[in-house]
């Protein structure tokens, strides 16, 4: 036996291993050369017949052989291996760009959501939320407000009575009274809920939602309202707003004003939307009136204190641009999906 | 209130722009909702008389007019095209070279060949009216040549203030002046000069409620001029204020309820039998008042009356028999105070909303009634003539409101207004506003209101006045200290979780009205009754609801109605089963319509049915940890499907419901189905238990699953209870797995397939332990529910 068959042989080998693409054929390949009757093995075979110097450098020739067609092999085997997972999983591959199987995700009602953000805002500084029946009586929502049977304002709170003589608040103001006689001082609540007046035309629906504020301390002036209140309608609308109280009346509360926001639309230079005034109305405040503190013994020359309300549902349609108030509880989904 | 400017620098003299003095009442409190030019800019518009009034040689439409613009002027001619140009009428006349609203220069010109020197002006055209037919046609006594916009006193504002109920002297031109006079420190002056009328001759009065009307003046005027008119500036200053022209006489009463505040009312004496009286209406008397209707009176109303009968409803309207009318030739003027209370809501309960009630409403000057008196009188007698012939006064001073007196505390005053006020400043402040400050220390002033200000009762009535007069600007801005602990309201706190747990689950929240049709209300609850509305918008808003689902289908059917069918929606909001407190609860509800899932690739389309949303309840209950003490239930409900509904409990007491709408409903309601609703207690959510940690076996679980055939009736829940009872603490889960019918299983029979889960927490379980458990179950369900074994 001679080199040149051992080279030939290892060529010929090498090449095979390198040239196959197959893993079963390099399985072949394998067997044909290292198998029990491969050629490899063969000439393994073969050098018990040579004499021990022979046997000794011919073998270690073929050993040498042996061991480059096994790591040939080897190599080739992970290579087709690896070729054959990658050809595997490109075929499993997906359109990431399908949407996910979902339920779908609701929203919260405008007006919920600005509910949110206010009483977060007041509980932030301290203040209870409270809750209050819609189903009101007279005490409540008028007499104790200092608004007896012949007030004029009482006139101009369209209310719905029910057919037994009980009526639907008009105003949240009717939780102070009910808060005060449960709570000892000092207080500072609010009172989100539904109102009703019997209105309705483009700028009123007959059910709405206010907000009530209460604060009642020994040293609470008016200075502390316009300050909280300032700070609330920046919080709101996320912006630093100008701002102007205004001399008004209501009943429960004396000095009363009414409350004007710069135009939220067009920054106070006059719109559609402040009727080109630059002014929005966004609330009503004052300090409590004695006469609402006697209604429930409250001593009015140690303590004192303010209270606001204010008509969500504008502060609503402001905030997220909404210009027709009917809208608001029709809830066509078209418009419920946009928050 | 409509406010002239003309006629409120008759009584204070401001010399400041018509929008500075707006936005001032505005920061006053009155608040000034609008302030208009009565006209827009025009110039060189004269009164101009029509000679006389040719056809047009070359147009039929078109007339050649002369028009003369003053006697030493050369007459004009005019074409125009006015139906009404006819000679000896009044008119105006645009000059060549005037400036016409638009803006239209007016230039003389031929039209259809013939020269024309000027145009004459419809109202429309000028810029005064919306609406003209015609040229505008002026009295017969116009000043021809004048200077149109000076004749119409056309150069003023008219601004539309709105009052608040507490301000009832300020319902008159006067009071705004006083207003402004104090604010600027300018004398308040008075038009005409106070001349009162002294006469022998007695009217005999009567009061027989003198605690609604402690004053009532009456006079007694004579041969009035019938041909009289109300001249031209007074025509204008009523109309501008949104009053109608009438009769000189009303024209005049109603001049000074504007100018003074004082509702002033005229009958004609003729038909007045005996004296005047002041009563309450008797029952079941009527009167026929000015607008034609007969009133039924109820005995809470004040009459004016004479011998024999009602004359007016004191205070709100007058009688048509009384009236002052052409053919008027004596009449009695009434002045008089009707306290607020006696007045107050009578208006509303006939429905007559008066100007007159307006103000006696809302209080007017208790010492007013003279010199509103005079006022007319000498109104009357310049205008239509006449003489007084009697005049009578009827008064009872201990029903008349007084002044009282009010001590204001410098200290409270600061306290307040976080202000820092000395007594001296306040005392300044206040003599502006006619408050007299009679006592004054360095604690505080006494004060003395003017008799119209009613409204200044307490001392913090004076407090406003302060923060008024000072400016609500000039408080300062201030945080109220905190000196209480922040709240968790746990209601609150749970309330938005669980709408943003819903809507996590799909539902879009609603807000629907509380009041609902019948009709629904009826199919929903038909044996609850509802709280009725007594004056409902509409009938469709005409009962409180007692369960959220109306409100829901309602807008279920509003989507649908607008291709919008596959909806999950939900509400939170008050149910009312009745009119106390206790029986408004707060319940949460959903309805979910359609599809199981909102339609995709990836998820066959498939109808919703009650276990879905039964799962979406498990869900919300399971976030607050209240799952475990919830139970559903088979129950009817009227709106529900009898075999689809269960009773929802919350620790064994019921708490809501959930099921598939009625399909008799659901045909009815014209609704596109499947329909599932529910509605729960939110109180439900509100106390979650704070439950401890419980530790955990470390030995391994052990899963065996059985499948059983029952009958059809027996509850899944049933069978776990067995199970739950039978077997030791070992058992840590049960979970049906399959739920299966078949011809095979048989019929009325299902097979249920459920796997156990056993682990001990003290070592591993041996096989023996577990069978010994299983064969424990096995045998149970075969002695309760002669349950099958399925191998």
């Amino acid at each position: 036996m001679n080199d040149q068959i051992l080279q030939t042989l290892q060529l010929e080998a090498l090449t095979l291993i390198k040239n196959c693409d197959q893993l079963t054929e390099l399985e072949n390949l394998r067997v044909r050369y290292l198998g029990k009757q491969g050629s490899l093995t063969e000439q393994l075979k073969a050098l018990a017949s040579l004499p021990p110097d022979e046997k000794r450098i011919i073998g270690q020739k073929v050993n040498l052989i042996k061991e480059a067609v096994q790591t040939a092999l080897q190599q080739k085997k992970l290579q087709l291996e690896q070729e054959l997972l990658d050809k595997e999983l490109r075929q499993q591959s997906i359109d990431v760009t399908l949407p996910g199987r979902r339920q779908q995700i609701g929203t919260l009602h405008p007006v919920s959501q600005a509910f949110i953000r206010i009483e977060s805002f007041f509980q932030s500084l301290g203040f209870d939320v409270a809750d209050g029946p819609e189903i009101e009586n007279e005490f409540y929502n008028f007499d104790a407000l200092n608004m007896d049977e012949t007030h004029p304002a009482r006139a101009m709170h369209d209310t719905f009575y029910t057919v037994t003589g009980k009526l639907l608040r008009t105003h949240t103001s009717t939780v102070q009274i009910r808060y005060l006689q449960n709570h000892s001082l000092p207080v500072r609540m609010i009172a989100p809920g539904r109102v009703y007046r019997c209105d309705s035309d483009v700028t009123h629906t007959p059910m709405f939602h206010q907000i009530e504020g209460l604060v009642i301390d020994e040293n609470t002036s008016f200075a502390d309202l316009k300050g909280l209140l300032q700070l609330f309608m920046n919080h709101f609308f996320q912006k630093d707003l100008r701002m102007r109280f205004r001399p008004s009346y209501f009943p429960f509360t004396e000095p009363s004003a009414e409350v004007d926001i710069e135009c939220v639309q067009c920054h106070g230079l006059g719109c559609r939307i402040c009727k080109h005034t630059g002014w929005l109305e966004v609330l009503g405040c004052g300090m409590v009136h004695p006469h609402v503190l006697e209604q429930v013994n409250i001593d009015s020359s140690r303590y004192q204190g303010f209270a606001f309300g204010m008509g969500v549902d504008r502060l609503t349609m402001l905030r997220y641009q909404i210009d027709d108030l009917r809208m608001m509880f029709e809830n066509d989904l078209r418009f419920l999906t946009q928050f | 209130m409509k406010v002239s400017e003309q006629w409120l620098r008759s009584f204070v003299n401001f010399d400041k722009p018509m929008t500075e003095i707006a936005e001032q009442l505005t920061m006053l409190g009155l608040e000034v909702e609008s302030c208009t030019k009565v006209a827009p800019e025009f110039n060189q518009v004269v009164v101009a008389e029509i000679l006389s009034a040719k056809q047009h040689p070359n147009a039929d439409r078109l007339k050649l007019c002369t028009v003369s613009i003053g006697s030493n002027q050369e007459s004009l001619q005019i074409v125009c095209g006015a139906a009404n140009a006819r000679p000896g009428l009044k008119t105006v006349l645009a000059l060549e070279g005037a400036v016409l609203p638009g803006p239209i220069t007016i230039k003389k010109g031929k039209i259809r060949g013939e020269e024309s020197f000027g145009m004459m002006c419809s109202a429309k055209e000028l810029g005064i009216a919306d609406e003209a037919n015609g040229i505008m046609e002026l009295p017969d006594n116009a000043p021809v040549g004048e200077d149109f916009r000076k004749y119409w006193n056309l150069d003023e504002s008219i601004m539309e203030i709105g009052l608040t109920p507490n301000r009832g002297d300020c319902l008159s031109i006067r009071g705004i002046a006083r207003e402004l006079a104090a604010i600027y420190h300018l004398p308040l002056m008075n038009p005409w000069i106070f001349k009162p009328v002294t006469i022998d001759q007695k009217l005999k009065i009567t009061i027989n409620a003198p605690e609604a009307c402690p004053r009532y003046i009456g006079r007694r005027i004579n041969d009035i001029n019938l041909y009289a008119k109300t001249p031209l500036w007074m025509q204008l200053r009523l109309e501008r204020s949104g009053l109608r022209c009438l009769h000189p006489i009303v024209d005049i009463t109603n001049y000074v309820m504007l100018e003074l505040g004082q509702p002033l009312h005229a009958f004609d004496a003729d038909m007045v039998v005996g004296n005047i009286q002041v009563r309450y209406a008797e029952k079941g008397e009527t009167v026929q008042i000015l607008n034609q209707d007969t009133v039924k009176l109820e005995p809470n109303t004040l009459l004016i009356a004479d011998d024999e009968k009602p004359l007016a409803i004191a205070g709100i309207m007058g009688g048509l028999d009384s009236a002052v009318t052409d053919k008027t030739n004596h009449i009695i003027l009434e002045s008089a105070y009707f306290n607020m209370a006696s007045i107050a809501g009578r208006a509303r309960q006939y429905g007559l909303n008066t100007d007159s009630a307006y103000r006696f409403e809302r209080g007017i000057d208790p010492q007013l009634q003279y010199e509103a008196l005079e006022r007319a009188t000498q109104l009357i007698l310049e205008i239509a003539g006449g003489t007084v012939v009697a005049s009578g006064e009827a008064l009872d001073e201990t029903y008349l409101p007084s002044t009282q007196k009010v001590y204001l505390e410098i200290n409270k005053l600061n306290r307040y207004l976080a202000s820092s006020f000395k007594t001296e400043e306040v005392s300044a402040l206040f003599q502006a506003l006619n408050i007299k400050c009679q006592t004054q220390d360095s604690d505080g002033v006494e004060l003395i209101p003017p008799s119209y200000r009613h409204d200044l009762k307490l001392d913090v009535d004076l407090i406003e006045e302060v923060a008024r007069f000072r400016g609500y600007e000039a408080i300062p801005f201030h945080l109220p200290r905190l000196n209480t602990l922040p709240i968790e309201n746990q209601r609150k706190i749970y309330s938005d979780s669980i709408r943003q747990n819903l809507a996590s689950l799909g539902y879009f929240e609603v807000i629907t009205y509380s009041f609902i049709n019948p009709e629904i209300h009826k199919q929903v609850h038909p044996d609850t009754p509802a709280q009725i509305l007594k004056n409902p918008i509409s009938q469709e808003l005409s009962v409180m609801r007692t369960s959220l689902w109306p409100g829901l289908i309602q807008t279920a059917l509003y989507n649908q109605n607008r291709q919008q069918n596959d909806l999950k929606l939900f509400e939170v909001g008050k149910v009312f089963w009745g009119e106390d407190e206790n029986s408004q609860i707060s319940m949460l509800g959903g309805i979910a319509i359609d599809s199981a899932y909102p339609e995709q690739w990836g998820i066959k389309k498939r109808a919703l049915d009650f276990y879905d949303i039964k799962g979406d309840l498990e869900s919300l209950f399971a976030i607050y940890g209240i799952l475990p003490a919830i139970t559903f239930e088979s129950a009817m409900h009227p709106a529900l499907h009898p075999g689809q509904s269960a009773r929802i409990l919350y620790e064994g007491r019921p708490m809501g419901w959930l099921g598939i709408l009625h399909p008799s409903l659901l045909k009815s309601l014209d609704l596109i189905g499947p329909v599932a609703l529910f509605e729960i207690e939110k109180n439900v959510f509100s106390k979650p238990p704070l439950s401890p940690f419980k530790h955990f076996s470390k030995f391994p679980r052990n899963r065996r699953d059985l499948a059983i055939v029952i009958d059809e009736e027996i509850t899944s829940k049933a069978v776990i209870d067995v199970i739950k009872h039978v077997t030791s603490e070992n058992l840590i889960d049960v979970l049906v797995f399959d739920v299966y019918r078949s011809p095979q299983v048989g019929k009325n029979k299902k097979s249920i397939a459920i796997s156990l889960t056993l682990q001990s927490m003290s070592g591993t379980l041996q096989d023996e332990t577990i069978q010994k458990e299983i064969e424990t179950v096995v045998s149970a369900l075969q002695n309760q529910f002669n349950a099958e074994l399925r191998e």
